[in-house]
């Protein structure tokens, strides 16, 4: 899980970095609208990498609406990860 | 061939409510577009378009953040006209399960298969789009975006690569497209939006309409706002080759929109004036145009637009209008 949770905030930082070249890391309890600037397409953008990296779409399970924070996202993706059963 | 999701053919007629009394239009060409890519997009689910819905049943709709419009030379839009059968292909694939992208191909009655590889390259109309799957009614979060339950849209083929639009639409919202460079023509038209012209009751602008909108606010700038003004009978012999839309926000209905716009015009270059044949290609245009909620001047679009100014070759007072038009409004 604590891979999981490593590359959910690696890739929320590899967008968020489109806003601010200047960030080197992402914190659980960081806003993503408010204080990563996050707009619409660069959350769907996280989903869509996190797919690929992850082979997970908890979005089908889950809506969008209800992320807020970094750690929403790692804690979706985490829950996502133990029922498909993925280890890493 | 077996059914290829994603990838939808139909054969459409071009009637008096897609196409009016003449022929197909930029507007009605985008129409045509999301109507076949909204079939596409629901195919074997048994839903339409209003019924995809996101995990908690919100309603859900894809919202198109980008479109391009290609009209190679010596293709004419309008030469599609009331009455005929064309085809309108789209091969609609996903990034993510909340983004889209689209490519639409219009061409004759039976000139596209449904494998979208063989499709013609030239001499064809060409569409993309870029969309994203958005909430039809405010959720209540940060983000409108979203994606589909299960079983609400049709399966798609995954994109390979992350689209080149993201980045330029990101690029867009930054900058615009008109910058401190204007052309020779340029100025601030502003319009109120109409119920029934441009949106209906209750609802936002639908996409196509900024089209409208830059089309009216085009028209407007060369018949009014200059002087000499461009003559109206040499409009219509003004074809669009390229046009490619970025919708940064929308407008309701009662509030204005301010339509900021640039136009180049210049020699048309060799190549592209002797393609069409029986013409003359006088004029290249290169149109740049922003559009703007008016009160609060809040971007909402931008548009990028090459057009032709091409002139059968009997027309001989129009070419020397034309040419005179450019003598006195051309270059940078």
């Amino acid at each position: 899980m604590e891979e999981v949770r490593a590359i959910v905030k690696s890739v929320v930082l590899e967008v968020a970095r489109q806003h601010d070249e200047s960030l080197t890391a992402v914190e659980d309890d960081h806003s993503l609208a408010n204080d990563l600037s996050f707009d619409s397409l660069d959350l769907a953008q996280v989903a869509a990498a996190l797919e690929s990296r992850l082979g997970l779409d908890p979005f089908a399970q889950e809506a969008a609406s209800r992320i807020a924070t970094v750690k929403d996202l790692v804690t979706l993706f985490e829950r996502a990860a133990a029922a498909k059963g993925v280890s890493k | 061939m077996g059914r290829v999701m994603g990838v939808l053919v139909e054969a459409v007629d071009l009637d008096l409510a897609n196409a009016g009394l003449g022929g197909l239009d930029e507007v009605a060409l985008l129409r045509l577009f999301a109507n076949t890519q909204a079939h596409a997009l629901v195919r074997g689910t048994g839903r339409t378009l209003r019924e995809i819905e996101n995990a908690d049943g919100t309603p859900l709709y894809p919202a198109f953040y980008r479109t391009r419009v290609h009209v190679p030379a010596p293709v004419v839009l309008g030469s599609h006209r009331t009455w005929d059968r064309i085809d309108v292909g789209v091969d609609v694939r996903r990034f993510g399960a909340m983004i889209l992208e689209s490519r639409g191909c219009v061409a004759k009655a039976g000139a596209l298969s449904s494998d979208s590889s063989a499709w013609p390259s030239e001499q064809v109309v060409r569409v993309e789009g870029s969309l994203a799957f958005i909430h039809d009614t405010p959720s209540g979060g940060d983000f409108r975006v979203d994606a589909p339950r299960a079983g609400t849209i049709a399966d798609l083929p995954p994109l390979a690569e992350r689209p080149s639009a993201l980045d330029a639409q990101r690029r867009v919202r930054r900058e615009g497209v008109l910058g401190a460079k204007r052309g020779k023509i340029s100025d601030r038209v502003q319009t109120r939006l109409f119920l029934g012209r441009d949106l209906q009751a209750g609802r936002a602008a639908m996409f196509s309409t900024f089209t409208l909108l830059l089309e009216v606010s085009e028209q407007t700038l060369l018949l009014e706002r200059i002087v000499p003004a461009i003559d109206p009978e040499l409009l219509s012999y003004v074809q669009l080759l390229e046009r490619e839309v970025f919708y940064l926000g929308n407008v309701r209905q009662g509030e204005e929109v301010a339509v900021d716009l640039s136009i180049e015009a210049s020699p048309c270059e060799a190549g592209l004036a002797a393609a069409y044949p029986g013409s003359v290609g006088v004029m290249s245009l290169e149109v740049r145009g922003e559009i703007y909620e008016a009160k609060r001047n809040a971007l909402l679009a931008t548009s990028h637009a090459k057009k032709v100014a091409v002139v059968p070759r009997a027309r001989a007072a129009a070419i020397q209008d034309l040419q005179r038009f450019l003598a006195r409004h051309g270059g940078p």
